[in-house]
């Protein structure tokens, strides 16, 4: 008594918990930069897009100012990495490169122009963030904070991706593994 | 940047069963987002001080490139707030997307009357307001382990909107259209959060629409 009529829809993710998806890019100066190569440290993902807001405001004003930075004595790489499609917001080497050297940015920002990186790891949003465990582990998937544009929701903030790092750095089990992410949407 | 979203803020008489309604005007080929904004995007919202409530119609899916579904609205739509006490302005924030590129809004309304003709869209508005009854149309809703399942009877169209909690725990989504009934069965990558809820839109033959808040149990 079954039709035929049958709609499925899927949500696809990277499994926290589970090996992150392996990758190699190549950053602003053409030189190819491998997840692989990061065994052993901690590694955050954050999905980039200088033309987004969100991006913009996180750089400029708020709470991705020098985290790199604060984080990097506790073995912890900083990756960005922009699956815009040529021809679509925030697309390109020079464009990106501006806003690495305004935003001073101390990391590389890696190119996925085929979005084969983004889709891997579901990344939905700029800023979408990653932790990735010593052991290439993927522990933490979702927003940066609680505070979109330094508003934090329910008046509290809470700084999902630096508890994630702390935890992990502490050899912790990450409090909280997975938050919806908030931003623009990654320009596939 | 401004003209692309406009915001104005009406005083309702007290038999709505609600004090304000926050219109948003948008300009074509732009969207402004749901409470929960989907994959992408930020969830409109309203504050004052004396708010208690704040309602949101039910939105529609938009979806854009990479397989990224949002849930947001288009052209028009009215937020329905229940106040504390009485207010002079509320305060809005809002994030406007097109398919390249948002732009994020703030706005501070006063409160004014609304016309009669104003009055009679706000109303209108209302019934987009998802309903907290069981509809009719229900047949059943289970929770077992990771599944939820509800038959519907077979006459309607769904849509469904999952809360942001419940969106999270989510693996995967189907509609299953049998002979009699529709079947919706969700299935969590662990335990569903039984008190998480989705929104449904449910349009009969006659193509009359009705919206519903279902809470998972």
């Amino acid at each position: 008594m079954f039709l035929s009529l049958f709609i499925t829809q899927l949500a696809f993710a990277a499994d926290t918990g589970k090996p992150a998806p392996g990758f190699s890019l190549p950053d602003l100066n053409g030189k190819t930069v491998s997840l692989k190569q990061y065994l052993g440290k901690t590694v955050v993902l954050e999905w980039f897009n200088p033309g987004c807001p969100f991006v913009k405001y996180v750089h400029k004003d708020g709470e991705m100012k020098g985290i790199a930075n604060k984080w990097k004595n506790k073995n912890v790489v900083w990756l960005a990495i922009n699956s815009s499609a040529a021809g679509k917001q925030g697309h390109g080497v020079e464009t990106n490169k501006k806003a690495k050297d305004k935003w001073k940015l101390p990391y590389p920002v890696l190119i996925d122009a085929a979005g084969k990186v983004g889709q891997a790891y579901s990344a939905r949003t700029t800023p979408h963030m990653y932790v990735i465990d010593s052991k290439g582990i993927l522990v933490y998937q979702g927003a940066l904070d609680n505070a979109p544009r330094g508003n934090p929701k329910g008046g509290k903030k809470i700084a999902y991706v630096e508890d994630a790092l702390a935890d992990v750095v502490a050899g912790k089990k990450v409090r909280t593994s997975e938050t919806k992410a908030y931003g623009c949407s990654v320009k596939y | 940047m401004k003209g692309l979203v406009v915001v104005s803020a009406f005083l309702l008489p007290r038999d709505t069963g609600y004090d304000v309604a926050v219109l948003y005007q948008i300009e074509p080929g732009w969207h402004i987002y749901w409470e929960n904004s989907g994959d992408t995007g930020l969830a409109t919202t309203v504050s004052s001080r004396y708010l208690t409530k704040l309602d949101y119609p039910a939105p529609q899916s938009i979806r854009s490139a990479g397989g990224m579904v949002s849930f947001g609205y288009k052209r028009e739509t009215v937020l329905f707030a229940k106040l504390q006490k009485e207010v002079l302005q509320i305060e809005t924030n809002w994030l406007a997307c097109r398919p390249d590129g948002c732009v994020p809004g703030y706005a501070k309304v006063p409160l004014k009357a609304p016309s009669k003709t104003m009055y009679k869209r706000l109303l209108t508005q209302q019934s987009q307001i998802p309903n907290s009854t069981l509809p009719k149309a229900l047949l059943l809703r289970a929770i077992k382990g990771n599944t939820w399942t509800a038959h519907f009877s077979r006459s309607s169209t769904l849509e469904i909107f999952p809360s942001e909690e419940l969106q999270l725990a989510l693996q995967s989504q189907e509609i299953r259209q049998h002979e009699t009934f529709s079947e919706v069965v969700l299935v969590g990558k662990k335990q569903l959060p039984a008190q998480s809820y989705a929104v449904f839109r449910l349009t009969e033959g006659t193509g009359n629409t009705s919206v519903y808040q279902i809470q998972l149990q």
